[in-house]
């Protein structure tokens, strides 16, 4: 067990000194693009597989924290502060809206939570959109100093933040906590754990880094209409990639973000957002059928034994 | 603000309620009965437009009587989705269904907003028939025929729903498995057959009002999230268990929404309507009129 | 006319029953005693076709009833009324009498048995509009028999009828339980924590703990078994 750990720790930091290095190996901006969108993407989708994998709960509302995060970094960043304060000040903003809302909201258990979070993120989506119909750019000088590989290795250092902490969650006795209330909200709060307390700190965590990723999300667009971080595709994309990829585990986001994103390339040459449905249909293959997502087969193939069936 | 102007808005948001509680009718029938939440109802409402805007288109056949083809070929939308998705999701317990099932249907809304894009692409389409500009004045108040005949065949719909469900030996089996789906088998009762037949019925009711959608107003590939919000909200305003119910709280949400667009103006009723959704949900998730 | 055969019944992975094995005989009452969770009621949802068995058979009459599901099991003449009677709680007497005969066969003689329901059971037809869940303990559980009875069936199955009823009522319920049996020739399999009223009214009786059918005999028999004794002294004194 050890072994195996290490290897795959091992493993994962091969890749991450790769990809540190991949703008040694290329200047291409188009194949950086696509490695920051992967690893927004597993951020993401990681910060959501925080709450849906580990604790259980379904929160359709994600993309709210994401738009948060960006929107105070935009104005933050645009108002002269410092990028990486505005960047932590927006996972901040994040983080504390998640607890606002979080602690009433899990009074709704289930289906009304997962309805309740979404009816939430639409009202945020309309009132900025009625609020900022126009779109936000970038004061000159802040094009002119922009510098996509800076941009790269903060996504890159984000997505590993991300990943570490929900892999130190995972192992932590918080992370047992959350895995014991996904599988039997009623039977763990009889064995004395404090569901409210584990639903919380799952969605703080998940919240906090939904709105690092809009941060990072505001500080790479040039220009973008301000209520695009609180579109509903954000959520989607999350649920997608977290669940075909394997959600619950640790290397699913990942697997499902650089899967997603190679997928759209792909298809993109031939037909416009053919990816989506591609990835829908997948994703209902995996509810119905393959609850570990891609990781379950890849962990099958090999005939070990498979992650637990969640959900 | 004269009177006659709010009057004039209220009527609308009437004409508009009657749709929600339409779409809501589906919607709380599947909740009721099988205890699903199917969020891609309103993927099946835009269908259900489409479906009636392309017979116009192609074949000249008035919406109205375009209603004889697509409620029954909605009605067969349903019984495969059920059969091929939801039916597997059925034996599951309480929680692990309905989480599976929202993700079920969030999966199938997604493909079919995709495929409805991909066909028809992304631009609104309305039907517009020789009558649709016809306008009933009533006391110097406006009725949009169409719209007017969209109330009827919305209320129609739901007062035959309600006798079906009460009088009919199906609708009782429905009505029963709701309330005990145990007890239903032990009075011999295919409870299996009756959920088949209850999401058929609720599909059928989501396209229809997916045409009256189409003649009165607009459609586009995009308008099921919103379709499935507004019956999510009147679901939740009107409680489950009453199909009469949920088509007055259908009304009060189009009532509501023109109020408070009267007050703080259009743009954000989308947001008063979710916020009184977010309050019932809070206070009181078995709705106004539910048990 | 039922015969239960070596049945294993599972709670997911727990064993409920262990390899029972009971009949009962047309125009018989069959009592099933024993102590709480020994099976019993696990054992009648099986019969009934809620609860599929992990091995064993049951036949009813010829069919094969552990192969069927539950609603057909009932088209087949076997009626169960559960622990709890579930009645349609938000749906009226009249509503639940009439679901009660759903299937076909029941249907076709549904007035009839309405009439002769409501002529043990007069207080159904009072209160025939009259919302299930609002009628007192008593009357619901005579209106879970009557409903069970529309389906006419040929064998009832019984769990706990006596529940939280109040003794004058239970004789009561006793009483129409027999006349069903001698004036209908329904066969009756009876759960019951009354064991003396269980074992007066039937003719023979099986003893079940921890899963395990332990006993059988006739109701006089088992009535004097020492088990039955040491264990039921306080139930003994009920009547």
């Amino acid at each position: 067990m050890n072994v195996r750990r290490s290897l795959r720790a091992g493993g994962l930091g091969v890749v991450v000194v790769a990809l540190a290095l991949l703008p040694a190996w290329t200047s291409r901006a188009d194949v950086l693009n696509q490695a920051f969108l992967v690893l927004l993407y597993v951020t993401l989708a990681g910060s959501w597989n925080a709450l849906a994998g580990y604790a259980g709960q379904i929160n359709l509302g994600h993309s709210a924290f994401f738009g948060i995060g960006a929107f105070v970094m935009r104005y933050l960043w645009i108002a002269g502060v410092h990028p990486y304060l505005g960047l932590a000040v927006s996972g901040g903003a994040a983080l504390t809206a998640g607890l606002i809302i979080g602690i009433p909201a899990f009074r709704l258990r289930g289906a009304y939570f997962a309805i309740g979070t979404l009816g939430l993120a639409e009202i945020l989506r309309i009132t900025v959109g009625n609020a900022l119909p126009i779109v936000s750019t970038l004061p000159a000088g802040f094009i002119a100093g922009y510098d996509l590989a800076h941009r790269y290795y903060l996504a890159l250092v984000l997505a590993v933040l991300t990943t570490a902490a929900l892999a130190w969650l995972m192992r932590s006795r918080l992370g047992l906590g959350m895995m014991a209330l996904r599988e039997d909200e009623d039977a763990a709060e009889a064995t004395g754990v404090d569901v409210l307390k584990h639903k919380v700190i799952a969605l703080v965590v998940s919240t906090g880094f939904a709105g690092l990723a809009g941060g990072l999300f505001a500080f790479y667009h040039v220009s973008y209409y301000h209520q695009l971080p609180f579109s509903p595709i954000w959520t989607f994309d999350a649920l997608l990639i977290a669940f075909v990829g394997g959600v619950g585990t640790l290397v699913g986001p990942i697997v499902g973000a650089v899967f997603y994103v190679l997928l759209k390339e792909v298809l993109a040459q031939s037909l416009v957002e053919l990816h989506l449905l591609v990835f829908g249909a997948l994703f209902i293959l995996v509810v119905l059928a393959l609850p570990g997502g891609l990781v379950e087969v890849a962990v099958r193939l090999r005939r070990r034994p498979t992650t637990q069936a969640l959900l | 603000m004269g009177l006659q102007f709010v009057a004039q808005n209220l009527i609308f948001g009437l004409l508009t309620g009657a749709l929600y509680g339409l779409a809501a009718a589906g919607l709380s029938l599947v909740f009721g009965v099988l205890r699903v939440l199917n969020v891609a109802h309103g993927e099946l409402v835009m269908l259900g437009g489409y479906a009636s805007f392309w017979l116009f288109a192609l074949i000249g056949l008035d919406p109205f009587l375009s209603l004889i083809v697509t409620v029954p070929l909605m009605f067969a939308v349903g019984l495969g989705l059920h059969q091929g998705l939801f039916s597997r999701v059925q034996r599951l317990e309480e929680e692990p269904r309905i989480k599976n099932s929202l993700l079920i249907g969030f999966g199938l809304a997604l493909a079919f907003h995709n495929l409805a894009i991909r066909l028809w692409t992304a631009d609104d389409r309305a039907i517009n028939t020789a009558y649709s500009g016809t306008v009933i004045t009533l006391g110097g108040l406006l009725f949009p025929l169409v719209r007017l005949a969209g109330l009827a065949i919305a209320f129609g719909a739901i007062f035959a729903l309600h006798l079906f469900l009460q009088r009919t030996a199906a609708g009782q089996a429905i009505r029963a498995t709701a309330e005990d789906w145990e007890a239903a088998l032990l009075m011999g009762i295919d409870i299996r057959r009756t959920y088949l037949l209850a999401f058929a019925l609720s599909s059928a009711l989501a396209g229809t009002a997916g045409t009256l959608v189409a003649v009165g107003y607009s459609i586009n590939p995009a308008i099921g999230l919103e379709w499935t919000l507004k019956a999510l909200i009147v679901v939740v305003l009107a409680g489950l268990g009453s199909m009469p119910g949920t088509f007055f709280g259908g009304i009060f949400l189009g009532l509501a929404e023109s109020t408070s667009a009267l007050l703080i103006g259009s743009a954000y009723r989308e947001v008063v309507a979710l916020v009184i959704f977010l309050l019932v949900l809070m206070i009181r998730p078995q709705g106004l009129f539910g048990r | 006319m039922l015969e239960a055969a070596d049945l294993d019944v599972f709670h997911g992975d727990l064993q409920a029953v262990w390899r029972a094995s009971l009949r009962v005989e047309a125009r018989e009452i069959v009592a099933l005693i024993g102590p709480n969770g020994a099976g019993k009621s696990t054992l009648l949802r099986t019969i009934a076709g809620l609860q599929r068995p992990a091995s064993g058979s049951v036949t009813f009459e010829g069919h094969a009833l552990h192969r069927e599901p539950a609603h057909r099991i009932v088209e087949y003449g076997v009626a169960l009324i559960p622990e709890g009677r579930r009645l349609f709680a938000g749906m009226t007497v009249q509503e639940n009498l009439l679901l009660g005969a759903y299937t076909a066969r029941a249907r076709a003689e549904r007035d009839r048995t309405l009439t002769w329901i409501t002529e043990i059971f007069p207080v159904l037809a009072e209160r025939h509009r009259q919302i299930a869940g609002t009628l007192s303990g008593s009357e619901q559980q005579m209106l879970a028999i009557g409903r069970a009875l529309m389906a006419r069936p040929t064998l009832l199955l019984l769990d706990e009828p006596s529940l939280g009823l109040a003794p004058v009522i239970v004789r009561r319920i006793f009483e129409v339980i027999r006349r069903i049996n001698t004036d209908l020739g329904v066969s009756v399999l009876l759960v019951e924590q009354n064991v003396k009223a269980a074992l007066d009214l039937a003719q023979r009786a099986y003893l079940m703990d921890g899963g395990h059918i332990v006993g059988h005999g006739t109701g006089q028999e088992l009535l004097h078994d020492e088990r039955v004794q040491s264990a039921y002294l306080d139930f003994l004194s009920v009547s």
